[in-house]
């Protein structure tokens, strides 16, 4: 998985969010390192919900006419393993870390 | 720069445009109108991550390539052949164009005869020999720096054999001369043109001269031999009174020295009369009829063409594919039945 896509994933796994606050979320999240821009954002987003990662949210009040979307469980599914493997990965780097200290 | 984010929204595929180019429009005004906010240097990058982005979008992960595969097919074979087509029209030489007229002697040829053994082939045919020769034609190439991808590939002596066959001196009827000289560049081959016409009057002007100079010259020695003869074939007659011998042979030399003494100094004035009519440019001339042309920019514009190829092309590969993908529709529409 990509960093572009985890971050999305990520930004949806709070609450469903339309492109531009996904955007924004994103630089927020990455303290301003990763700033997306909206053709990488909705290439993104296209092959997210092609695989059913995220849907499209139906939002409370119709007449805002900003498509949200949200993720689906196989997203969050997607998302907490994507976590795990970097813990995972963290944990073992902080070992060999420490070992070499020792 | 939303004019250029709606141009590159455009080549997205219909499908994606329909589905994602309203909302990605509207992102979009809302970035732009944020960066706007943030100074000058925070919006160049964001127009630069912008069009980055869209293009990569575009090109790389939609696979433009395989969506406008045959507009973009087209594009290229219609670029490509109005190129060689274009090129190989605008590779045509220009030709530039003189002529010379060949000016009677002002003084009549009954008072003054003009002295030439060349037949009017047979000087034109030197003219131009004089006119191609190496050193000129080198002289030329060096000047007006022609040739200058031959010379890359070709050694000096076949850089002139090739200028050689460009060039045209011609007779054109009577008294007429044509100079005619062809070179990819009109300009150029404008300049050559003037540039041979001026060596061909200099040359037939100089010929002249020193034509009539060297008969001046040689009658001059032959006057100068005729005076030396007649003043011996008297010394002779002088001694033959003296000795009181028969003088009637000597008188006779005397007077056919004599005689051609006179007729030796005759041809001898006659030939300084043209040798002066020549010098001040008074027998015949060449004038400049008609000045070298300027051919014509009738030569396409390579880039126009090219152009005109590429979006002909494009226009062609559009139609195909829609008519490939009417088609397809049909099939499926049928299939479904």
């Amino acid at each position: 998985m990509s960093e572009t896509v985890f971050l999305i994933l990520l930004s949806l796994a709070e609450t469903p969010r339309h492109g531009y606050a996904i955007l924004q979320d994103v630089e927020a999240l990455t303290e301003g390192r990763v700033k997306l821009s909206t053709g990488t954002l909705y290439g993104a987003l296209r092959r997210l919900l092609d695989d059913g990662s995220i849907r499209r949210f139906a939002e409370a009040d119709p007449s805002r006419d900003r498509q949200a979307y949200e993720l689906t469980g196989r997203g969050r599914e997607l998302v907490a393993a994507e976590v795990h493997r970097m813990n995972h990965l963290t944990a073992t780097a902080q070992a060999r870390l420490a070992g070499r200290e020792a | 720069m939303r004019a250029l984010y709606r141009l590159l929204l455009s080549l997205y595929p219909r499908q994606i445009r329909r589905e994602f180019g309203d909302e990605m429009l509207d992102v979009f005004d809302q970035a732009n109108a944020e960066a706007r906010q943030n100074g000058f240097v925070s919006y160049l990058r964001f127009c630069l991550r912008e069009l980055a982005g869209l293009f990569v979008s575009i090109v790389v992960r939609e696979q433009l390539v395989r969506h406008r595969r045959w507009m973009i097919q087209g594009g290229i074979a219609g670029l490509l052949l109005a190129g060689v087509a274009a090129a190989a029209i605008a590779s045509r030489p220009y030709i530039s164009t003189a002529t010379l007229r060949l000016l009677p002697q002002v003084i009549p040829e009954r008072l003054v005869a003009p002295q030439t053994s060349q037949t009017p082939e047979l000087a034109l045919q030197r003219l131009s020999e004089v006119v191609t020769a190496r050193s000129s034609l080198a002289t030329m190439i060096v000047a007006y720096g022609m040739y200058a991808d031959k010379q890359k590939v070709m050694p000096v002596e076949d850089v002139i054999e090739e200028m050689r066959k460009d060039i045209i001196i011609e007779s054109r009827g009577d008294r007429m001369l044509g100079v005619s000289f062809r070179y990819p560049d009109r300009m150029l081959a404008q300049k050559v043109t003037a540039d041979l016409v001026s060596r061909v009057m200099t040359e037939y002007t100089r010929e002249r001269t020193t034509q009539s100079s060297l008969t001046a010259q040689f009658m001059k020695e032959q006057v100068d031999l005729a005076a030396i003869e007649w003043e011996e074939a008297m010394s002779r007659l002088q001694e033959a009174e003296k000795s009181g011998k028969s003088t009637a042979r000597a008188r006779l030399d005397t007077d056919i020295a004599r005689q051609r003494y006179e007729a030796t100094s005759a041809r001898h004035a006659e030939s300084r009369m043209t040798e002066s009519m020549e010098k001040r440019q008074q027998g015949a001339v060449l004038e400049l009829l008609d000045p070298a042309s300027l051919p014509a920019d009738d030569h396409p514009n390579v880039y126009v063409w090219v152009a005109w190829g590429a979006l002909g092309g494009s226009i062609l590969g559009w139609l195909v594919s829609t008519l490939l993908a009417m088609r397809r529709s049909a099939v499926i529409r049928q299939a479904e039945i």
